[in-house]
Order: C-alpha cells, then structure tokens, then sequence
C-alpha cells in the first residue's frame, strides 16, 4: 500500500464516522482498517450490536466507504425458511464470496442455535478455505457469549470481536414500568387540583378503613402519574396500613412492589412479589390475581435479564391460566409480553408473528383499537430493527397516531411522535427529530405532569445535539435539566445510565476536568449497578475501560 | 551413527518488516505456521527452555543429539503437546528441519487440514494420508522402491476396492490407475484419491472406512512393508544405517473432541499396528483428559515462553525472544517506546498468539503510532473478549489457581480454562497461571478479593 493510499484510506473512515453516535465512531473506524487492510483474506469479524438500527446504519456507512474504495460488499439475512442448516450458508457465502470482497450476516441471533454453531465450528476449514472475504457476523451479546461457551475453536479464529455500544439511554434490557397509562388526559392543574383535596380528606384519622383505602390508592396512582414516586410510594404504604382485608392489603403492597421497580430496586420487588403477593393470592384461591403476580415476577426478571426464566413463566405459568379463565384479552397481552422477551433475545420473527397472528386479531375481534393501536406500534419496533424504517413509519403515522388522536388520548399520541422522531434521527434527519422533540413530544409530557418522561425526551434531545457536535448545550442538557429529574424521582435504574451518558459526553468533549468527572460519574454509576446487580454493569465497566480509566 | 546436530538459526539479514499500521495488519495471520526459514520466525528454544524438548523427542525417537547415536525402537507415537497457538506446528516444522539434517530420518509431514477433513476423521483417513506423505516424500528424494516392497499396497487395493460395487465410480479410476503399472507416482495418485475423497466426504466415504477397517491388519502389514521397503532404500542411498521414516502429523490438535478421543483412544491399536516413528500434535487439554493408552508416548509438552518462572523472577530470553516476535511483524518506528513493546509482550503471557492478537489490536487502535494509550486500549479489549466464555465462578478459580499454581487438578473447567486460553500451563505443566489480560477484569478483581476475605 502506498503512503498515498494509506493517507486516503485513513481520512475517509475520518469523514464516513462523523454522522455516527459517539459511542460507536472508534468501533467503525476499527472495523473499516481491517476490512480494508485484508482484502482478499479469509477473516472471522465478530460484531456485537444488539441495536439493529444502529447496525444497519453502520452497515450503510461501511459498504459506502468500501464502494468509494472499489470493494463490493454483500448481504446475506440468515432466515430459517431459506437456511434450514449450516451448509445451505456455507453454500450462500462461497458464492457472494465470488463477487465480494466483504459480507454482512444478519439474523445470526435468531437464527444461530446451539446445532447451528456446532455446524459452523466443523465447517470453519471449508468455509475459511473457500470464502476469501471478511465475513461480518452482525450478533447480540448473548449469541456472542454462546458463540464463545460452545464453539470455542471457532471463536479461537476470530480475527476482531468489535462492541458497538448502544448509548446506555437505549439499553436491551429496559425496566418495564408499572403502567399508569390509562386514558387519562387532565392536565397538570386538574391532577393537582384532586391531588390537594385528596391530601385534604384523608386528613381526617377518622375515615373509615374501606374509604380509606381507595382514596390513598387513589393519591398514590395520581402521584406515580405525576413522577412524584417517593410520595406515591408513602401513599401506597398509607394504602396497606389502611386496607380493610388481607386482599386489599396484598394489592396495595402490589403497588409499592411497582414503584420499587419503576426506581431499579428490583430485589426487594421480587421478594414482595414472590414472599408478599403470590404466597396470599395463591391462598385465597385468585388463580387470576397468582397469574398477574407472576406476569409481574417474570417482568422483573426479564429487567434482569434473565430472559428463559422470565419466557418460562409466561408460557407455563400466566398464560394457561387466562386461556383457562377464557381471559382472551389478558391472554393476548400476555402473548405481547412473550414477544416482548423473544423481541429482546433477537427473534424478531417470531415476535412479529405472535404480534401479528396472534395479538393484534384479538384485540380487533374485541373492539380495543387502543390495544390494538399500540399492538400496531410493537409491530413497528420489530419492523424498525429490522431495518424496514419506512413501513415502521407508515404504521405510527398512519395507523397509531390517528388512533390516539382520535380517542383523545394524548399522552399515547406523544410517545409515537416520539417514535417518528427516533426513525429520523436514526435516519440522520436530525432537524426534524429535533423538532418534534422540542415542539410535539416534550410540552406535553410538560403540560401532563410527567416529569419522568420529560426527562427521557431532554436525554434525546442532548442526544440529537451530540451527534450535531453541540456537545457543550447537550452536557448543560444532560446535568441540568434531566439528571436533576432522575436524583428526584429516585430512579436509581434510570439515574445510573443517565450518569453514564453524561460521563460518556464528558470524555467525547475531552476538555480539562472532563475525564475527571467521567471518572466520577461512572464510578457511580458501576456503584449502583454493581449493588443492584443490573446488567448494565458490565457495559459500565467497559466504557471505564476504553476510555483508559478502568 | 555420529553427526553432531547444530542448533543455531541461519537469520535473513535482507527482510525488513513493515512499517505501515496497515500493512502490518494485513499480514498477521493466526492460523499461519512458519516454516524454519521464514525471516519472521524467532528461536524461542532458550525463551521456552525447550532444548530438552527437541533433545527429549530426538531420544524418544532413538537419537541422542549430544553423540549421534542413533537406536530406534521399532516403533515409536508421539504426542506433543501445546496450547493452541502456542506455536506447536512452527515448532514442529523447525524440529523436523533439524532431524531431517541429521540423516537418520524422512520426514513425511501429514497436514491434516491440508489434505483431510479435520472434522470427520477417523483413522482410516489418516492411513491413507501417511501412506501419501511418505510416497511423497520418496519421491522428492528420487527414491524408487523395487516392486515387492509397493506390490502388497497394490494387490491390497486391487482385492479390496476394485471389486466393491458400493464404490464402483471410484473403484473404476483405481483399476484404471493400478493397470497403468506398479510405481510410487501411480500408487501416490491413487492415495491422493482416497485424500480426496474422503475430504471432499463422497457418498463412498463411509463404504471406504468400512473396507480399510474391515482389511485392516493387511493394510498394515502392507503399509509396514512399504515402509520398511523406504527405509532399507534410503539406507542404501545414504550410506546410512538405519534410517527411518519419521511421520509428522500436523493439526490432530485442532480435531473434534469426538474424533480425537476415537483416533488416540478408541483407535490407538490400529495407530499402533503402524511400525514407524511418528509424532503428532495434541491439545494441551487431551493430556490431562484421561484414558490415552499407555503405549502411546504422551508426556512430550511446547512449553509456552517464559517471561518469568514460578517464583516471579524475570526471565529475560522469554522477553527477548517475545520482543523479537513483535519486531519481526511491525517496525520499531512504528512504536512510541520500548516500555509499549514490553507491556504487549507482558500482557501476552508469553503465548505468541496472544500477544501476536494484541499487536493487531494495537494496529485497529492506531492512527499511524502505537503509544501507550494504544497498548492500554488493546489490553482492554482483548481482556472484554475473555469476559464473554467465561462464566463467573470461572475467576474464582483462576484466582484459587494464580494463588496455588502447582495444587489446581484437572478436572473438566479446569481443561476448558486452558483450552480457552485463560489458564496458561508453563514448564511442561509443572505450574500454571492465568492470561494476564484476565488479571485485569473486574470479575477476577472481585474475586480475588473474595478470597482475601475468607477466613
């Protein structure tokens, strides 16, 4: 290679990173040199991105940067239906390997088991013989991890394994809220306004139990609306000293069990679930109620990341029961939580299957456009990641927000816009992105009282601003105005990331004193995940070490 | 019987290694073995302390390097073994150089990827493999045999396989072959096809097995006729006596679980019904697995490069040798400092692999220099790769191991460890210690901790 050659080849990665977030722009730049550097060669590139907008992104800028450079890069989807087994792969890759010098692999995640790598480690000779290309293996860190476990020859031949770190804003394993959402559209000074007489009536000592409770339930779910937790929580813990019978005491119990949840407490919760709730309900014979408990357990679980326990209960354990009850509504949503789990594990489609042959019809068949609406919009995020942004679109332009628009329902109709706002900015139209940000999507949450999600949508938009490189106006974003939310709110989930985040733009800024208060901010951040025992420890932990400070 | 061997390394003054990033990243390949006089190979006898391994397998094999003399055993396997990419095969090529020097050995070098499918092998494949290799190497040598010592080949497979209907495609092309006449070429393209075929795993595959299997003991006895035939010839054109046929079987350590335990266990007595002197390469974790009949010579282990020995004193050839491995791959211009080169070959082990695997690291890392924030960010990287296989009590053990080396057993984790790389055996396996780069993740920091704390 000439000095002229490498110069170019160097600076052209330099121009193809800028429009990637941060957080991936050194992964890329490795990535390019090595496909670059060994044309013509047979190499094993391990890449580990769970977020699959983010990848095809990069696969975009990569095979731009290739073309530019005379490479023609391929794409092979790994799909069941037309590779039922390794060797009709093996057959795919030798042939796109005549014609190109780099190709991508998608679906590995879904589509590679444990019979699947056992074939590719036996195969990897043939294949690496045959094929004189870079194959790009597009993966998720749990088939990365089986890769690793089970195929350990195979996994001893990899030329590079490169993290793309999704910001820790978009985690895998986001906590489930409590859902509060029901159509509730008064504003801030309406839910005030119920709030203080609420306060005002449940003053008086002499209040029947029975009334008792259901006013301080009441409160509690106003206040959980509004973001303010530590009351709700005191509110609900009013609720249980208060309720007139073992049942009501165990639903209100239930409730504080969810705002330790919604704040990462995740142990505590489950122990209340498990030692508080199911023991009760099982006893007094709710078979109902056990389920629901259970749906909640597996939520928690599935937080944790502990996907097979969390898919187990849900097929075994809440889902027969509804089918049972003849629930078909609950059954439904369980069937979406179990697409939610096989979304996460990356089997994207059977997920869209469930989604679409299973769920949706109930909820038409019944009438709910609500559940079916925001079913439409699962469907969307499975369509998102895997790549099909414009039928993702069409589905919350089209056939959500209408929805919500017309039922009235505007703190829903919000959250799509949201969605159209995250296609755009995966699509680099930050402009609009940024637009709908500010002006759709954040004065409502503002006007609704929702402080929590307000928060979340001032993290995107520093997020925008990041990648337009108004680094200093999204670092005043991030520390003044949602780090404060998240400290109040006690979040400590949802705290963590936000320091990390805010760490992460620290060390992209780089100036005096910024390093230092990375190091601070992730020393936090690694603290609480590390109590909490939250998988976004070891993303934590591998931003310290990149950055030097680990 | 005498002939003093020398053990120094003839250098190429003229190569000149890269001093672009990327060139360097380019040409580093894992999988590559050097042969002896490649410019970028490093003698790593002194860094390993393996004089005694190529002197201990010469006198396995009947030799005393020291004297030359020379007594073989009728027949002598081998197993030698190695971490994978601790440099068996490099080794393996520069020992075989050496004995080759000396006269007293053909050595007859079976590639297994090469020529057989690694991943479906049994030893009927490898039969007809060395068989190959040795006609091979025959002919290199301008040997021809007299026909006696081929004709028990040639009616084996005149008997056995022309007059199978299973295989009548491919026994067609033998008859053909065989009727062209008896000579090592011919008997050597037969072999070839046999390779082929069971390489290429033809419908016939299995049906072949069957028939060597089946007609074993008179494929050996024909095979052992060969060899004898070889190496009286060989004798004879040396004026040399005796020499041997020396088989060197390359990348029986990168088989299948399955298919290695079935050659070295289940079917070691059709290995040993071959007379000759072979040596093949073996994982370091089949020599703990258990089960390797006695017969076999199962004690012969590369030791990894030593940087320092048991007690933590450094040893400065490993450091020299390790450097040297670096700067043969990437020009010192390329490095900021010496301290840079020193922390790569520290992390590394002394496993030329690894600390090959950091050096392109540091290459994806670097714009046109590689400084100390470059060394650091490679080691963090290869060190977030060895997070991913291992599973959480795994760090309790390595730590138990790093704070007790020589009491660790060897039971199924323990062989996965080293396996995977993240326990390193050194000194033929008088002690072991973790991959450094694991040292430095949180979860062996934690663990270790633990550890501190109990009672």
């Amino acid at each position: 290679m000439t000095d002229a050659d490498r110069l170019q080849f160097l600076d052209r990665p330099k121009g193809a990173i800028a429009g990637l977030p941060p957080a991936c722009q050194e992964g890329f730049a490795r990535l390019a040199k090595l496909v670059q550097a060994r044309r013509g060669k047979f190499q094993l590139l391990v890449l580990d991105c769970r977020d699959e907008t983010l990848r095809d992104r990069l696969i975009a800028q990569l095979n731009e940067l290739l073309e530019a450079n005379g490479s023609h890069p391929a794409s092979l989807q790994l799909r069941t239906a037309d590779h039922p087994d390794f060797a009709t792969v093996e057959r795919a890759l030798i042939a796109l390997a005549g014609t190109s010098s780099a190709i991508h692999v998608t679906g590995g995640p879904s589509w590679f088991d444990r019979a699947k790598w056992g074939g590719f480690n036996i195969r990897r000779d043939a294949v690496a013989q045959q094929v004189k290309a870079s194959l790009l293996f597009w993966l998720d860190p749990d088939s990365i991890a089986v890769l690793a476990r089970i195929a350990i020859d195979l996994w001893a031949w990899r030329s590079a394994v490169i993290p793309f770190a999704t910001a820790p804003g978009a985690l895998p394993h986001a906590v489930p809220k409590p859902d509060f959402r029901i159509i509730d559209d008064r504003t801030l000074a309406e839910r005030k306004k119920r709030i203080a007489f609420l306060r005002d009536v449940t003053r008086d000592s002499d209040l029947p139990a029975e009334i008792r409770f259901g006013l301080v339930a009441e409160l509690g779910d106003l206040l959980a609306g509004i973001g303010q937790m530590t009351e709700a929580e005191s509110a609900y813990r009013d609720a249980a000293d208060a309720a007139p019978d073992e049942r009501s005491r165990t639903d209100a119990r239930g409730r504080i069990a969810d705002m330790l949840q919604a704040r990462g407490e995740l142990d505590e919760a489950l122990r209340i679930r498990r030692e508080e709730q199911l023991p009760i309900y099982e006893r007094l014979g709710d078979v109902r109620a056990a389920a629901v408990t259970k749906g909640k357990i597996a939520d928690v679980l599935q937080a944790r990341g502990e996907l097979d326990e969390a898919l187990r209960i849900r097929r075994e354990e809440a889902l027969p029961v509804y089918e049972r009850l003849g629930d078909v509504r609950e059954a439904a949503i369980t069937k979406g939580k179990i697409a939610d789990v096989l979304q996460a594990r990356g089997e994207l489609d059977e997920a869209l299957r469930i989604r679409r042959e299973e769920a949706l019809p109930i909820y038409e068949r019944l009438g709910d456009v609500r559940e079916a609406a925001m079913t439409k919009g699962q469907i969307a995020d499975v369509l998102q990641a895997r790549g099909e942004l414009d039928e993702a679109l069409r589905i919350w332009r089209e056939e959500q927000l209408p929805v919500y628009e017309r039922l009235g329902d505007v703190r829903s109709a919000a959250v799509a816009r949201g969605k159209i706002a995250d296609v755009l900015q995966a699509r680099g139209e930050l402009d609009e992105a940024l637009r709908i940000r500010r002006e759709e999507e954040l004065p409502i949450y503002e006007r609704l009282g929702d402080v929590r999600e307000a928060a979340v949508t001032k993290g995107k938009i520093a997020d925008v601003l990041q990648a337009r490189g108004e680094l200093d106006e999204a670092l005043r974003i991030r520390r003044e105005e949602a780090l404060p939310v998240y400290e109040r709110l006690g979040g400590v989930r949802e705290l963590l990331v936000e320091r990390a985040n805010q760490a992460t733009l620290h060390l992209i800024r780089n100036r005096e004193g910024d390093r230092q208060e990375a190091n601070r901010l992730l020393r936090l951040a690694l603290a609480e995940a590390r109590r909490l025992r939250l998988p976004e420890e070891q993303q934590i932990q591998q931003i310290l070490e990149r950055a030097g400070l680990g | 019987m005498s002939g003093r061997v020398n053990l120094d390394q003839q250098g190429m003054p003229d190569y000149q290694p890269p001093k672009d990033i990327l060139e360097v990243l380019g040409k580093i390949e894992f999988e590559e073995a050097l042969e002896p006089d490649d410019p970028r190979r490093v003698d790593t006898i002194e860094a390993r302390s393996s004089q005694e391994t190529l002197r201990r397998l010469a006198r396995k094999l009947g030799l005393d390097l020291e004297t030359g003399r020379f007594y073989p055993a009728p027949q002598k396997h081998v197993l030698f073994f190695g971490h994978v990419g601790a440099g068996k095969t490099t080794e393996l090529k520069f020992y075989a150089a050496h004995l080759d020097k000396t006269g007293f050995f053909l050595p007859a070098e079976v590639d297994v990827p090469g020529v057989l499918d690694r991943n479906n092998l049994q030893y009927a494949d490898l039969l007809m493999a060395m068989a190959n290799a040795l006609l091979e190497a025959l002919e290199k040598q301008n040997i021809s045999l007299p026909g006696k010592d081929i004709k028990a080949l040639h009616d084996w497979f005149a008997e056995k396989i022309v007059t199978r209907q299973e295989v009548q495609e491919f026994s067609a092309e033998i008859q053909n072959t065989l009727e062209a006449g008896v000579t090592i070429p011919l008997l050597a393209k037969l072999l070839t096809k046999f390779s082929t075929a069971f390489k290429a795993n033809a419908t016939y595959k299995d049906e072949l097995r069957r028939v060597i299997r089946n007609s074993f003991t008179q494929l050996a006895d024909a095979f052992n006729q060969l060899i004898r035939g070889a190496e009286a010839a060989l004798a004879k054109k040396r004026q040399k006596d005796p020499v041997r046929v020396l088989f060197i079987v390359d990348g029986t350590d990168k088989l299948r679980e399955e298919d290695r335990r079935r050659l070295f266990v289940e079917d070691t007595q059709l290995l040993l019904a071959v007379h000759a002197l072979a040596v093949y390469t073996a994982p370091i974790a089949l020599k703990y697995e258990g089960g390797l009949v006695g017969q076999l010579d199962a004690d012969l282990v590369l030791p990894m490069v030593k940087l320092q020995d048991q007690d933590g004193n450094r040893c400065e050839a490993g450091w020299r040798a390790m450097r040297e491995i670096v700067l043969k791959r990437a020009d010192r211009s390329l490095f900021d400092t010496d301290a840079d080169i020193d922390r790569l070959v520290e992390n590394s082990g002394g496993h030329p692999r690894e600390l090959l695997r950091l050096l392109q690291l540091c290459c994806e890392f670097a714009e046109q220099q590689i400084d100390a924030g470059v060394v650091k960010q490679a080691i963090g990287q290869l060190a977030s790769e060895y997070r991913r296989p291992l599973e959480p009590d795994d760090y309790q053990r390595l730590v138990r191991i790093d704070r007790t080396p020589m009491d660790v057993g060897n039971d199924e984790k323990i062989r996965r460890l080293l396996y995977l790389l993240a326990l390193l055996e050194y000194n033929d396996g008088t002690w072991r210690r973790s991959h450094p780069v694991i040292r430095s993740l949180e979860g062996y920091r934690r663990a270790m901790t633990a550890l501190r704390a109990e009672p």
